[in-house]
Parts: C-alpha cells; sequence; structure tokens
C-alpha cells in the first residue's frame, strides 16, 4: 500500500474480535449510533493489518495499517473491546512455525493492549490472558477477599483420575449445581439475567468489587443457590451475550458503550 | 516442611534437590507429568483455610505442614511447533499453588508474565529500569527504517516466553525482513556493556556480571567465544529496584537479566520467573540453592 495513500482515523473503536459476534455487532451499532467510528481488528499483527509499535523507557506509540490503507495511531484510538486472546492465523506459513507464531502475536497484542491509554474492555491481566477460562476454584482466594465463595463440586485428580475430597464445608461430591442466577458486571453495575434474584445487595456489591480487584470491568458471573448459601460457579472474562435476554441484553450494550464513551465510567486497572 | 513440585529428571531441580539433601534440609517431591510419580493432591476449604495433603509414593504431607512450595513446569515442554498451549500445566496442579497459603517460588499465575516480554517491559520501566528502543512489528519498512535508524546496531528475539537465541540484525537478515509479513518479531538496538543477572530470593539479591563478546552469553560457547563470570554487589538503588520489580510481578524467586552500559546505566530485558539459577551457582558458588531453601523453610 503507497504510504500516500493512507488515511487517519480519528477517534476510533477498535473491536478485536470476530465479525460474527453478538456482542460486537451489539456494540458497534451502539457506539456507530452515537457518531464513533467503529473497526473490526481480528487479527493484530499479522496478514491482514501492518502493525508497528514503539516503546522505549519513557515513551509508547503504535500505529496499525488496514488492508484498505487506513492509518490509525494509538493516540487515535478511543477505546478497545477485546474479545478473545488466541488470535488465530488464518494465512499459515509452515505448520511448524505456526505455533511459534501465535504465541507471539498472542505476546505482542498483550503488551500492546497495556500499552494503551484509552480504556480497554478487559485489559486483562497477564496470567488470565494465557488462561482466559481456569476452573472456579482458581479464583477462590480472591473470591473470598470479598466475601464470596466458589463453589465446590469438582473432584480432585489422582494420578490422572478422581477421588473424593476430605472432609470441609465446601467440599461437595456428585453432579455440579446448574446455575441459576446469572449476571454482568459491567463498570460499577450488575445487569442481571431476567429478573435480579431477591436479596442480592450485598452479593452484587462483592461482586463489583471482586471484578475491579481482578483489574476487570467486563466479567460475567454465574451462581448458584446451596444449602450454605451462594456460591459463585462461573467467571468469565469474555460474556456470552447470548446466554442473556433480550432486555439484559441492551442494558449490557448501553452500559458498555457508556464504559468507552464517558471517562467517568472507566476505571483502568493498576 | 517445602514441597518440590516439578519433575526429578529437571536439570535445576536435580541440582536443588542435591543442594538441599547436602544440607540435610528436609522437603518433599511432588511429581508432575510422570506417569511412574503417584502423586496425590487432595485439598479444600474448611472454615476459609485451605485443608488437606498433597501425597506420593509412601509419603504424605497435610497443607498444614507446608512451609513452602518450589515449583518449576519444565517438564512439560511443548512438542515441538505447538507453542500455544506451553507452558501446559496442570489445572489442578496450577489451583493448588495458586492458593496455598505459604510461600511459593512461583506461584503458576505469577510465572505468566515472563510469555510476553513486551508486557514485562512496561512494568520494568514503571520500576524505574532503562528499556532498550524496542520495535515490535510486522511491517518490513518499519522494520528497516528502525535498523537505518540504529546504524544497524540492532538485535532480534523472540517476543513470547518460547526460548529464542538473541541475534543481530545483520545484512543477511535484512534481506528476509518482507518475511515479517507472516508473523510479527522484536527488534531492539543493541546496547553495549555487561550483562548482569541478578537473582531475587525473598527480599535478598544474588548479582553476577557477565564479560562475554557474544550477543546472547548463553549461546557463547556454541561460537566458542570465552565467557566470565563473577558475582558483584549492586548498589542499594538498584537492588531496591530489582526488589520492587519482582513483587511487581508477584515472584518470590526471579531471575533478572540487566545490562550496565559504559556510561554506568542500568537496562532491563526481563524477568526470568523459573530462573536456572544452578548454571549461574555452579560458576559462582553464589548461595542462591541455600538461601531459596531458607525462604521456603520458614514457616
Amino acid at each position: 500500500m503507497d504510504p500516500k495513500s493512507e488515511q487517519f482515523a480519528f477517534g476510533t473503536y477498535l473491536l478485536l474480535g470476530d465479525t460474527d459476534d453478538l456482542l460486537c455487532r451489539n456494540i458497534r451499532q451502539a457506539l456507530e449510533r452515537r457518531g464513533a467510528q467503529v473497526r473490526f481488528l481480528a487479527e493484530p499483527f499479522c496478514n491482514s493489518s501492518r502493525f508497528s509499535w514503539l516503546l522505549d523507557s519513557t515513551r509508547t506509540s503504535s500505529a496499525v495499517v488496514f488492508e484498505d490503507g487506513t492509518r490509525l495511531t494509538d493516540s487515535n484510538i478511543s477505546g478497545v473491546l477485546l474479545r478473545h486472546t488466541k488470535h488465530l492465523i488464518t494465512k499459515s506459513t509452515d505448520s511448524d512455525d505456526h505455533g511459534y507464531i501465535q504465541a507471539e502475536i498472542q505476546a505482542a497484542t498483550l503488551g500492546w493492549v497495556w500499552s494503551l491509554s484509552c480504556p480497554v474492555i478487559n485489559r486483562l491481566p497477564a496470567w488470565l490472558w494465557y488462561c482466559p477460562k481456569p476452573p472456579i476454584q482458581f479464583w477462590s482466594r480472591s473470591l473470598r477477599a470479598n466475601g464470596l465463595e466458589a463453589v465446590d463440586f469438582a473432584e480432585p485428580r489422582v494420578e490422572g483420575r478422581s477421588a473424593s475430597r476430605t472432609g470441609g464445608e465446601s467440599f461437595g461430591t456428585g453432579d455440579p449445581p446448574s446455575v441459576c442466577d446469572r449476571a454482568c458486571v459491567v463498570g460499577h453495575l450488575t445487569i442481571w439475567n431476567l429478573n435480579r434474584p431477591l436479596n442480592v445487595d450485598r452479593y452484587e456489591s462483592a461482586l463489583i468489587e471482586f471484578a475491579h480487584r481482578a483489574g476487570l470491568s467486563f466479567l460475567e458471573i454465574g451462581i448458584v443457590a446451596t444449602s450454605d448459601g451462594v456460591r459463585v460457579k462461573e467467571v468469565d472474562p469474555f460474556p456470552d451475550l447470548s446466554r442473556f435476554c433480550l432486555s439484559s441484553r441492551r442494558a449490557i450494550t448501553a452500559a458498555l458503550t457508556k464504559l468507552f464513551t464517558d471517562s467517568n465510567s472507566y476505571l483502568r486497572p493498576e | 516442611m517445602i514441597l518440590i513440585c516439578g519433575s526429578r529428571f529437571d536439570p535445576v531441580i536435580m541440582f536443588l534437590c542435591g543442594r538441599w539433601d547436602s544440607d540435610r534440609l528436609s522437603y518433599r517431591l511432588l511429581e508432575l507429568g510422570h506417569a511412574e510419580g503417584k502423586s496425590i493432591v487432595r485439598v479444600g476449604y474448611k472454615e476459609g483455610l485451605m485443608n488437606g495433603f498433597i501425597g506420593g509414593e509412601n509419603w504424605r504431607l497435610e497443607v498444614s505442614e507446608l512451609t513452602g512450595v518450589f515449583f518449576r513446569n519444565s517438564s512439560c515442554r511443548p512438542k515441538r511447533g505447538d507453542y500455544s498451549s506451553y507452558p501446559n500445566f496442570d489445572p489442578e496442579i496450577a489451583v493448588l499453588l495458586n492458593n496455598l497459603p505459604c510461600r511459593v517460588a512461583n506461584r503458576p499465575a505469577a510465572g505468566m508474565s515472563n510469555r510476553s516480554k513486551p508486557f514485562q517491559a512496561l512494568q520494568i520501566r514503571e520500576c524505574g529500569f532503562r528499556i532498550p528502543q524496542t520495535l515490535i512489528t510486522n511491517n518490513p519498512t518499519a522494520a528497516r527504517q528502525f535498523y537505518e535508524e540504529y546504524d544497524g546496531k540492532v538485535i532480534f528475539k523472540s517476543i513470547s516466553g518460547v526460548r529464542s537465541v538473541v541475534q543481530r540484525l545483520t545484512p543477511e537478515y535484512v534481506a528476509r525482513l518482507p518475511l515479517l509479513r507472516n508473523g510479527p518479531t522484536q527488534f531492539q538496538a543493541f546496547i553495549s556493556g555487561d550483562d548482569i543477572r541478578v537473582h531475587v530470593v525473598g527480599n535478598q539479591c544474588f548479582a553476577i556480571r557477565i564479560r562475554c563478546a557474544s550477543v546472547d552469553y548463553r549461546f557463547a560457547w556454541q561460537e566458542g567465544i570465552p565467557l566470565q563470570m563473577e558475582p558483584m554487589v549492586l548498589s542499594a538503588e538498584v537492588s531496591s529496584r530489582c526488589l520492587r520489580l519482582s513483587e511487581k510481578l508477584g515472584l518470590t524467586l526471579a531471575g533478572i537479566d540487566l545490562k550496565e552500559n559504559p556510561l554506568g546505566e542500568y537496562y532491563c530485558f526481563e524477568v526470568n520467573a523459573a530462573p536456572m539459577f544452578s548454571f549461574y551457582e555452579n560458576a559462582t558458588r553464589q548461595p542462591i540453592s541455600a538461601a531459596l531453601g531458607e525462604f521456603l523453610g520458614q514457616p
């Protein structure tokens, strides 16, 4: 692409996800209705776009040139919505190199999203970037720090097999209970699927605090009611809108859009 | 009691066991990734506290008995070309190590920062170290401009945690820059000076000055280039930066790669969460494994 044909895009929102992702589509529509420019970038640092990121002891600057010649610098990015961390290379080269290139792209993208000063939803910590859907027990300590408990149904590994756990109040056996209520934490809000359950005031503030301490401004939570009280069964930093009713989807989209467009709503994680 | 999680065939673990055996330090080894190692993990929570036990062949250790854990995952090497899931540790073990109330060197979650050098670089500079001028790109034109801007004194290396040899960007490699369209590479302005390796164990720093003419001293032997290593004392300021950096990354054991340029300025390249300290301890007799034993052995 001749650099002369490149254009500068001002105030653009980047969607690092797939065009058929429901949330990406909804956010795109909502932002465009507000007059914002929105671009999909399914594969940063590979085939379809030319990426350059410079950093040194004090500065960082980056630019991406899309296939159509549009040039976007980091200062012109208003916000980034991240929908997955494992970017698949569609135009692969040698199969031996494929995995290596993928690891390089993942590593570059993680660093780059942390270098941006605009809102990034979510700016995942490194461990979550590489292990975005860990078992619920992975969250136990941080849930407990916020007054929440993880459901404990999984049986431990013994030489690759399962075995019963020792006694204890949270050690369950048998089939995992199904999620009875589902919510999305979006910034300072908790948006429930269908109706808001009764007596969840205490949990709502704890869930919001839990998300913030994890450095996340957007999180899906599945909870179950047990004889010991409410337990968290699922934590997903890539919420799936299709698991929510229509009115909740609208509320989630509106809250996310506000996070992007209202600087007071978005808290940058440390 | 200290628990070692890893493979008995891992050279660092073999070295550590040998040292701790001669120091008469008690430990148990939980085999990871080997069928012959019969490991058992049975843990849970009671009244907010983790309890249960971990066991192997002919031994069993209550969680309450644990003072510290040394975790090294190198037994799970990626298959050729498959770096996507590397390092692929067992989620059960990861859950256990991330939640244990005792000291762990290192918790798997903390080790993840080492899988992205630029992510680490952003943390490094916040701790007061310089980082080299760096370009990460899949744009051949940008790479060539960077090469020219630094008069050809440029190196390149992997962006991820996949081990790579640091190499000079020679004219032969410049001719291959169009291949960047297949995937990005990290280029850095070459920093001259001595390499300095710092091992942080808890709140102690062990520093080694490395004099070597090779761009990557780890592979100097392959080029027949001599390598000199000697213990050194860091200034209080540099030492404090190293401790701050390890703490920021959540690491209780770290191998920090520094370089001191001829002006006495310190550049930091990366922080290894699973350092091969045996290589350095063998060469310099610094008591890194003893310090680690002391750190993990304290209740």
